[in-house]
């Protein structure tokens, strides 16, 4: 977090903005705290628990508030705030969690460590397969992806951001979003698949 | 059938690679105009592309409509400003 502060300061540097205080509530609560329900949806999806959801949400808040001063008003809040939550719970969060998750760090590691991810490769899954799906099956087989995965694909589709802002949000070129999100969705559809396995779909 | 220097799908689609690129952009709204026009043209004679779609399609769907948003907790709006505004 403070190095993305840092880093966003250094970048804006040029004009140095100092809001007074009426000012810096108004952004907040005009510009910041709408933004409340998405940020705790995204922060429940990241840690699976309400409580831990809450203090995520508020320490960002926080943060917000603290360098709100590198904030532009009238740009892309959400953004920003979920950039904001991201750095939290990478930094803050994960290391307090006590369950790392063996599996999640392999896949992450294997795609790490393939430097060239084959683009064309994909998950051979049926319509009528996921078509009789109900959706409980979805969902967990996206709360089964590793962090990083399960985070591009909550940008894109459930969010709705661009991958110009997802960049922005994770700090990556955007080269590595596409790849990333192409991995995560593959890992999704075998997951997908497994489970239509198990269930005795063809 | 397919005669490409490429890994040879058994799908019988001679421009997979490139039909998967243009299939996620466009899902994602980050499809130029032009790859658009091609994937549309594309999959109405590319049965196997089509089929490819349709499942990326309804996997977002899906979890687009399946996923339950949590409500946020009462309060908690109140709680984070008061925080907020006495910290600074």
């Amino acid at each position: 977090m403070q190095e993305v502060i840092k880093h966003k300061m250094a970048s804006e540097i040029t004009k140095k903005r100092q809001y007074g205080d009426l000012e810096r509530k108004s952004i907040f609560d005009n510009e910041f705290l709408p933004h409340l329900d998405a940020m705790y949806n995204f922060a429940y999806r990241l840690t699976f628990d309400q409580d831990d959801a809450k203090d995520l949400v508020q320490d960002t808040f926080m943060k917000a508030y603290r360098f709100i001063n590198s904030f532009e008003k009238g740009t892309n809040a959400k953004a920003w705030l979920y950039r904001i939550l991201k750095n939290s719970f990478i930094n803050d969060f994960r290391k307090k969690s006590k369950e790392p998750g063996k599996v999640d760090y392999q896949e992450v590691e294997n795609f790490y460590n393939s430097d060239n991810v084959d683009e064309s490769k994909t998950v051979d899954l049926r319509i009528d397969t996921v078509k009789d799906m109900m959706g409980d099956e979805v969902t967990n087989a996206l709360n089964a992806l590793a962090v990083d995965f399960r985070t591009v694909i909550i940008l894109c589709d459930l969010e709705g951001f661009t991958y110009e802002e997802m960049a922005k949000i994770l700090d990556i070129p955007i080269g590595t979003v596409r790849s990333r999100l192409h991995r995560a969705r593959n890992l999704l559809k075998e997951k997908l698949k497994s489970y239509a396995n198990s269930m005795g779909y063809k | 059938m397919s005669d490409t220097s490429e890994k040879k799908e058994s799908n019988g689609c001679t421009e997979f690679k490139k039909c998967l690129e243009i299939l996620h952009l466009m899902l994602d709204n980050e499809a130029t105009d032009d790859q658009e026009q091609y994937l549309n043209s594309h999959i109405e004679a590319c049965m196997y592309c089509f089929e490819q779609y349709e499942v990326e399609k309804q996997i977002r769907e899906l979890l687009k409509v399946k996923l339950a948003n949590q409500t946020v907790p009462s309060g908690l709006a109140q709680s984070i400003r008061t925080k907020v505004f006495q910290s600074a």
